[in-house]
């Protein structure tokens, strides 16, 4: 369940303004969209301080975890500066100064990394120390500022005491600065949560095609799924926060109050919620290993993250001779005497096989399949000419074409008779 | 026998003629010659008495004690409304009686017969019928006479004599019947001129330049605690029950204090004093009824109450639009409000009033969302806002040159909000309230004077987040800290008021003015001196010029040591107002008037620092308003407004003018409305408002400890603007008169050319899109309405 951005300002607005029936009128939108999980450009997910407060004198370790998804190198900046001046929204970002603090300039020296090896792992990682800090003044806060830009960058200018501060404003103009709040020895001293492990959450189905039942399937590889089916996974961690889908939080005093959410992001495929322990992910058409990033935050400062691969395949819904089967994960696929209802993409050597098995026959079948922007060339089924005659459609409802323009993603029905030849 | 007859027509002849008033229920047995005004409206009358004359062949009885043997009582077709000083016919017999003050007659000694009876009045449909009168029986009758087309229910007031420098008067027609205003009150003001709408949707109202809260609606001088329903549904009070709406759109009189923008002074109406009536009215929105009527010659009242169907209506439709799962309306936004008015005129000199009014809001919403921003909002929304008010109004005039009025009242104003199961805010605020008004004539000239006193006890019993700084860009609802609070806090209020009316000569008024007031111990006094003039050197034509300062002290929540600053000083402003009024006739006025508004010491929420709320901010408003307006006397009224204005604020710590955020330069409505006859009504209204500033967005920062994405603006604040709103509303009225009641259907399309009008801007997750959100396209009404 997927709300835009305009369905979660509109709540919090209602909630504000007494739910005014036209703020509840404006909320009506919730049509799905690429979310905050759905990485489609060079991002920073997150960056973790260990400790999750830095104690004045004493280094702390900066990880960084980006994605890139496209082809080019990364250049990464680090930089310490005044929280207030990279958090203002009214123009003060003007006197945004890496030197403001009295760090000596960057954090530490720019870092170019190479293109990422595979478009299915486009994963950088990066560290940085933050050098031992005596907060200068009444400073109880520092503000880290990674700049992730594809591209090379200039080193010697980054590095140049002189020319450091307007190249720093120059990056910050070209890349979107990820920005991290440092808190001096707070006390009592923040811990960064630990995500434990994450674990799939399916259930297989399948459909007997001669008695028109729907079965418990045969389990799959753990991380197995055939493609464009969808997988639940589940995050478990360790903190003392509770997590925030529990409805409480945590006080922490004038620091606020702490829970653990989790943001998951991926580079491909679609996310269908994006904050809760365990989240749906559809997986893309393609076969191959997808890498999924999941995010613990405790939301005061603290966070981890979780690498997990997932197997989108096409050996893992084979058909089996002699009668149509559909395999199912995590969605119960419904039927019924009229027409059989088949949640394999069009594309699937499942639907293909079993047709190829009914030789002789003439049959017709109905399929949902779920369409998404990256899809809609797909429309056009692919049948073998070879063993199949197309007898009718494919035929689609209107909603494909609304779904093409706006990129959303939609459940059509596409209808298909189709002949299959004696061989 | 022939002889007999004439000599009663003689003897009831003198008795007709004779000197004195003439009883309203004396009966005649022979025709009275009718005066020459109704001659002209009964010449078939006329016509038949002559013939009757002759045509009489009913035995009449020997003289003896007279029987009344045919009465009856003349009311209005529809409202039921006894007509007085009706003139009612036996046409065959040349009999006439005349109607009492409650509509009745009676005729003594009717011979047995079959007669035309004829009640002719102007400004009526003619009423003709056939009554049989049977020897020894009486008769009773009840004659419902159809107004004539035109002739429209008008309560005709003299002119009040206007003693301040701006003051625009609705009546009770113009209040409902003004399209795209839905029966409402409060959107009504909105279409006149210095005022305007937060937007399309809020009902909030900005009154030359000012802050959609600096204004003070009162009714009956009793303030009421929030005006709309959720916000901008519909105003919490019934139209119905007014009278009349004054709106002060500036420079107004010292009597109002605590308001610095524009102020409404509604006028409740007493309940009917002659009979029971009442009307009940259902649209799509809400169902509304009334009743009225007298207890007694003393007592007389009039309750009223409506009640949404948002709960009934709208679940259905949010099941169908939202996905499943995500919302469920466990109480679907609802709201009812009622009203009541007892007046009780015990002397000439004491009048007692009491009012009960109040208002109910409440929403129950269960969101099962993601929400990666907020992730701790989800689970129970519950809203609860109302209020509760009683108050007695006691009138007392010494004299004809004095006169007093003491109100005394009592609000219980609950407000409950919370979220999932920790978080709530429940704020319960009790406040007796004293008010005490005066005026006194002396020679041509009036002292206006007053105190007020109010206590605003609160209990707070919270565990919320504490409100968003200005630019607080990060802020979140899950993780700010929480202000968990359970006590009780008391905010005293007083202020007076002394008021000049002095004519200086025939032609020129000059209305010198003070209101000093104080707020406890919280927060400084202040005193605001004003003066007003008016001056007709031409007759119909009139200047006037105001200047004054004004102050309002900030919601008590402002006030509130965990929630706002106590230090807080009220928030000032000078009026300066100049301007000319042209009558035309009795019906047509037109005004140009220009202001300035010097603002200072505006509250606004603080960039950091330890209070959220500081005096930082300043500002202006100026402009000039055109205003042409038919009144509305028979068929037809409407008005034609522009205004023009400019306004500004600062920006703590900066100097710098910024445009206000709700600055609309130019504003226009034409209404008009025109009834037809007593069936057909309709009306139009068209609307047209510059779009409100925004701050364009001009990066984004990505919060790693948050997991999302926070934009960075222009530092040029509100220096785009929306495109400008315009729609045409539409209203019909068709009413259908029966003989004690009458049904009206009323119809209203709002937006009717569907003008897509842009309300602002939603963001994406990562602010690299916008999209537009509209207005409604269009939203027709529809309603029925039975009066008795």
């Amino acid at each position: 369940m997927k709300t835009s951005t305009r369905s979660r300002f509109c709540l919090r607005w209602a909630f504000a303004a007494s739910f005014s029936l036209a703020a509840l009128a404006g909320c009506q939108d919730a049509k799905p969209e690429l979310g905050p999980g759905d990485v489609r450009t060079l991002r920073v997910l997150a960056v973790q301080s260990e400790p999750a407060d830095p104690v004045p004198g004493k280094p702390a370790l900066l990880r960084a975890i980006v994605l890139n998804p496209t082809p080019d190198k990364v250049g990464l900046v680090w930089a310490a500066v005044d929280p207030s001046t990279v958090l203002a929204s009214e123009g003060a970002r003007g006197e945004l100064d890496p030197r403001a603090l009295g760090f000596a300039g960057l954090v530490t020296p720019p870092v170019v990394l190479p293109a990422a090896a595979s478009p299915s792992f486009p994963f950088a990682a990066t560290a940085a120390y933050v050098p031992a800090v005596s907060a200068p003044g009444e400073v109880t806060s520092v503000a880290v500022v990674l700049l992730a830009r594809t591209g090379e960058l200039d080193i010697g200018r980054a590095l140049d005491p002189e020319r450091q501060a307007a190249y720093f404003k120059q990056l910050l103009a070209e890349a979107v600065p990820a920005v991290k709040i440092l808190r001096l020895n707070d006390d009592p001293p923040n811990e960064n949560p630990r995500i434990l492990s994450v674990e799939a959450l399916r259930r297989v189905y399948e459909i007997d095609e001669t008695s028109n039942k729907v079965t418990k399937g045969t389990p799959l590889g753990k991380f197995d799924i055939p493609p464009g089916a969808t997988l639940e996974m589940r995050a478990n961690v360790e903190d003392e926060s509770p997590l925030c889908e529990s409805e409480e939080r945590k006080d922490y005093g004038k620091r606020g109050t702490s829970c653990v959410s989790f943001s998951w992001y991926a580079t491909t495929g679609l996310f269908h919620g994006f904050v809760r322990a365990a989240e749906p992910w559809t997986a893309p058409y393609e076969a191959g290993i997808y890498t999924i990033v999941v995010v613990a935050r405790d939301r005061i400062g603290g966070l981890d993250w979780y690498i997990q691969d997932v197997n989108v395949g096409r050996s893992v819904a084979p058909g089996k001779a002699g009668r149509v089967l559909l395999r199912s994960v995590n969605a119960e696929p419904k039927t019924t005497p009229a027409a059989r209802l088949y949640w394999l993409p069009v594309d699937d050597p499942a639907l293909m096989a079993d047709l190829r098995a009914k030789a002789g026959s003439s049959e017709v079948f109905t399929a949902a399949v779920t369409v998404r922007p990256d899809m809609s060339e797909r429309l056009g089924l692919t049948i073998d000419p070879a063993s199949f005659r197309l007898v009718g459609g494919p035929q689609h409802t209107t909603s494909l074409q609304a779904a093409a323009e706006h990129e959303i993603a939609a459940e059509i029905h596409v209808k298909l008779t189709i002949e299959a030849l004696d061989e | 026998m022939k002889a007999m007859p004439l000599v009663l027509w003689a003897a009831a002849w003198l008795v007709a003629v004779a000197p004195g008033p003439l009883a309203a229920t004396r009966v005649t047995t022979a025709p009275v010659p009718v005066s020459a005004p109704a001659l002209a409206s009964v010449t078939d009358a006329a016509a038949a008495v002559t013939e009757a004359a002759a045509a009489v062949t009913a035995d009449v009885a020997a003289p003896a004690a007279p029987v009344v043997n045919l009465s009856g009582e003349v009311v209005e077709r529809g409202t039921r409304r006894p007509l007085a000083d009706a003139q009612v016919i036996v046409a065959d017999l040349g009999l006439t009686a005349f109607t009492g003050k409650d509509g009745r007659f009676e005729f003594e000694d009717v011979p047995a017969g079959v007669y035309t009876i004829i009640v002719p009045i102007v400004g009526y449909e003619k009423f003709q019928t056939k009554e049989e009168i049977k020897r020894g029986e009486r008769i009773d009758v009840r004659y419902f006479v159809e107004p004539a087309a035109g002739n429209l229910e008008i309560v005709v007031e003299a002119e009040r004599v206007r003693k301040e420098v701006t003051r625009i008067t609705l009546k009770r027609e113009e209040i409902t019947k003004v399209p795209g205003t839905n029966n409402d009150a409060l959107r009504v003001v909105q279409t006149l001129p210095g005022v305007t709408a937060v937007n399309e949707l809020r009902g909030d109202m900005l009154v030359r330049g000012s802050g959609p809260f600096d204004n003070l609606i009162l009714i009956d001088r009793l303030q009421i605690p929030f005006a709309y329903h959720f916000g901008g549904l519909k105003s919490v009070y019934s139209s119905e029950m007014l009278s009349r709406i004054d709106f002060y759109p500036g420079g107004f009189s010292a009597k109002y204090g605590g308001a610095m923008g524009g102020v409404v002074a509604a006028e409740t109406r007493p309940g009917n004093p002659d009979r029971y009536t009442g009307f009940a009215d259902v649209n799509l929105l809400l169902s509304e009824g009334l009743v009225e009527g007298p207890v007694n010659e003393k007592v007389r009242f009039a309750l009223s109450g409506r009640r949404s169907y948002l709960d009934f209506l709208a679940k259905p439709l949010t099941k169908a639009l939202a996905p499943p799962g995500q919302y469920d309306f466990t109480v679907f936004p609802q709201f009812y409000d009622y009203q009541l008015r007892a007046d009780v005129d015990t002397t000439d000199e004491h009048r007692f009033t009491v009012f009960a009014f109040g208002a109910d809001d409440v929403a129950k919403l269960f969101a099962d969302v993601e929400n990666d921003r907020e992730p701790g909002i989800r689970g129970d929304f519950y809203v609860h806002n109302a209020f509760h008010n009683q108050a007695v109004a006691w009138n007392y005039e010494p004299s004809r040159k004095l006169r007093l009025r003491t109100t005394g009242a009592y609000y219980t104003v609950p407000q409950e909000a919370a979220l999932g199961q920790s978080d709530k805010l429940d704020i319960l605020t009790r406040v007796p309230v004293g008010i005490h008004d005066g005026e006194w004539d002396h020679g041509d000239s009036t002292l206006r004077f007053g105190l007020q006193a109010f206590q605003i006890n609160y209990r707070l019993d919270t565990r919320f987040p504490r409100l968003p700084q200005r630019g607080e860009t990060d802020y979140s609802f899950t993780d700010a800290p929480r202000i968990s609070t359970r006590r009780a806090t008391r905010l005293t209020n007083a202020s007076a008021y002394v008021e000049e009316i002095w004519s200086a000569s025939r032609d020129l008024k000059i209305i010198p003015g003070v209101n000093a007031g104080a707020l406890g111990e919280v927060s400084s006094p202040y005193a605001d001196l004003r003066l007003a003039s008016r001056f007709s050197p031409v007759t119909q034509t009139t200047l006037k010029a105001a200047v004054g300062s004004f102050h309002a002290y900030p919601n008590p929540i402002f006030l509130d040591r965990d929630f706002g600053n106590p230090e807080l000083l009220p928030q000032r402003a000078i009026h300066y107002v100049a301007g000319v009024e042209q009558r035309f006739g009795d019906d047509w006025e037109a005004s140009l008037e220009g202001y300035y508004k010097d603002l200072r010491d505006l509250v606004t929420s603080n960039a950091g620092g330890d209070t959220p709320f500081s005096n930082g901010a300043r500002g202006y408003s100026r402009g000039v308003e055109v205003y042409l307006r038919k009144n509305f006397t028979r068929n037809f009224f409407g008005w034609v407004t522009y205004s023009y204005s400019q306004s500004r604020r600062t920006v703590p710590p900066e100097a710098t003018l910024y445009l206000f955020q709700y600055d609309q330069p130019h504003v226009a409505n034409v209404i008009a409305s025109y009834r037809f006859n007593r069936a057909w009504q309709v009306g139009a209204r068209w609307h047209y408002a510059s779009g409100n500033p925004y701050t364009p967005v001009d990066g984004r920062v990505y919060l790693i400890d948050k997991g999302f994405f926070v934009p960075v603006f222009s530092p040029q604040l509100y220096s785009r603007r929306l495109p400008a709103t315009h729609r045409l509303d539409l209203r019909v009225d068709r009413s259908w008169t029966f003989d004690t009641w009458k049904l009206l259907l009323y119809a209203e399309v709002w937006n009717a050319y569907l003008h897509s009008n842009l309300l602002g801007y939603n963001y994406n997750y990562d602010f690299t899109k916008r999209e537009d959100i509209y207005s409604f396209p269009i939203l027709p009404t529809l309603g029925v309405r039975g009066e008795f």
